[in-house]
């Protein structure tokens, strides 16, 4: 899975956002604001990723146990799933 | 005594130096705040993102929060495609300089507090073409091109560019257009590519002689000072006072900026009870928007146009026909503020006529001062 064409997380100035742009922009006129930690997530999502290797790098970088890690990623991905920003 | 006018002016100025110091305004001088005629001038002056980061614990508007979230989203697209040219144009050689708001901003407290409405970039102008071609074959339309020293390249539903190949076009301002004129000399490299910048003096130079132009023509807006304000208390003690004062004076604005410095160190930084100069010094930012107005558009003129200091009967005729027709670009630029459905070649006839009624009309007191005026 990977964030769909199109969708951008950037940071600026302390904020931290996906937009929509191109060809997305047209459908999705909103912005997602994330935290640090889950920006860093959405960045692991520019590339064909999954949960797992998304855990290890979470791990990797910030100390926080794996049971939590995994639960807030999971919940990330689904709140990013429903909203339409992540294919497969 | 004040009008209701000038109240939500300076409602707007007061929560605006709240902002921008990160204060919470008072409550009681809250209670007494028109906020919907707030939010409307915000709107007019730029300001409703600065303005919502002072508002937005005390009260619950939602427009001004969506308005707030619009400005970031645009602020963050307009960075994306930004950094999509500049890789370019790295790529392919072309030196290149972020000017204005794309550089400022980040230099406001908290992020999107300064909201952009394009980006402009000084680029080296032999590549005009090849940056036309760039533009376009992104999907960028060339709203206008080849008739002053800009060109402007948008597309939807947000995205605005404005490519400067000079600073200052000489028919705007001769002494700015000579300082300026080898500018690749008064530059140096930011260390990305073939970017290129300004040295933290030489950058505020830029901006007060950039003000100064907009206020000496149709005006310029409160943000022009909050601007100014940001960026020298970023940084502070790095500017050169004597090194600033010298170079401002071979563009002759040091007195205007002296004088505008103080000013706004007294509303911005002392917080000061504004006096009744300061409200005369405050009143052409305040009351013309963030683009100035058409009166003081016509006052400028007016002068400018005078030969010797003589104003002829010939004169006045060539002032009138100016005034009422002016070039594609100035009229394109109205229309893109005042009527955007008019704003494309085939519509300019009928834009020149609604701008004759609507405008004109407005101004007629204006132009009977200019007609009598000897």
């Amino acid at each position: 899975m990977k964030l769909k064409n199109g969708f951008v997380p950037h940071k600026s100035n302390g904020e931290y956002v996906i937009v929509a742009t191109g060809d997305a922009a047209e459908e999705f006129n909103g912005l997602v604001r994330l935290n640090e930690v889950s920006y860093f997530i959405a960045c692991c999502l520019k590339n064909d990723t999954d949960e797992n290797e998304i855990l290890k790098a979470v791990c990797d970088r910030y100390d926080v146990s794996k049971d939590r890690a995994a639960a807030d990623i999971n919940g990330l991905i689904m709140n990013l799933k429903e909203s339409g920003l992540i294919e497969g | 005594m004040i009008d209701e006018t000038q109240k939500t002016a300076y409602d707007m100025l007061y929560l605006s130096v709240c902002a921008i110091n990160q204060e919470k305004p008072s409550k009681e001088k809250l209670e007494n705040i028109d906020l919907n005629a707030v939010f409307l001038l915000c709107r007019k002056h730029g300001l409703l993102s600065l303005v919502y980061t002072a508002v937005r614990d005390c009260v619950n508007i939602p427009i001004w929060k969506e308005e707030y979230f619009k400005a970031l989203r645009k602020n963050t697209m307009l960075d994306l495609a930004r950094n999509q040219l500049t890789d370019w144009l790295s790529e392919k050689g072309i030196w290149h300089m972020t000017l204005k708001g794309a550089v400022i901003k980040d230099l406001y407290p908290e992020p999107c507090m300064r909201q952009m409405s394009d980006n402009d970039i000084l680029y080296d102008e032999k590549y005009r073409y090849e940056v036309k071609d760039w533009f376009v074959s992104n999907g960028y339309s060339a709203e206008l091109y080849d008739y002053t020293n800009q060109d402007v390249y948008k597309k939807k539903p947000v995205l605005n560019f404005e490519m400067h190949r000079s600073l200052f076009p000489k028919e705007q301002n001769e002494i700015f257009y000579d300082y300026y004129g080898n500018v690749l000399s008064r530059l140096k490299p930011s260390g990305e590519g073939t970017a290129f910048e300004f040295s933290d003096n030489d950058f505020y130079i830029y901006i007060v002689a950039h003000e100064f132009n907009h206020f000496s023509q149709s005006g310029t807006g409160l943000r022009s000072l909050i601007d100014r304000y940001v960026y020298m208390k970023a940084k502070g003690d790095a500017l050169d006072r004597d090194y600033i004062c010298g170079e401002l004076k071979k563009i002759e604005i040091a007195d205007y900026e002296e004088k505008t410095m103080r000013l706004i160190q007294r509303v911005f930084n002392e917080k000061a009870e504004l006096t009744e100069n300061d409200r005369e010094e405050l009143a052409p930012y305040l009351f013309d928007g963030l683009y100035g107005s058409m009166a003081n558009y016509l006052k400028s003129k007016i002068i400018s146009n005078s030969k010797d200091g003589k104003i002829t009967v010939w004169a006045k005729i060539k002032n009138i026909f100016k005034i009422l027709f002016p070039d594609i670009i100035k009229m394109r630029k109205w229309c893109e503020v005042n009527c955007p459905k008019l704003n494309k070649p085939i519509l300019l006839p009928f834009a020149y006529l609604y701008r004759i009624i609507s405008d004109i009309f407005k101004y007629r007191d204006e132009l009977k001062k200019m007609i009598k005026r000897k």
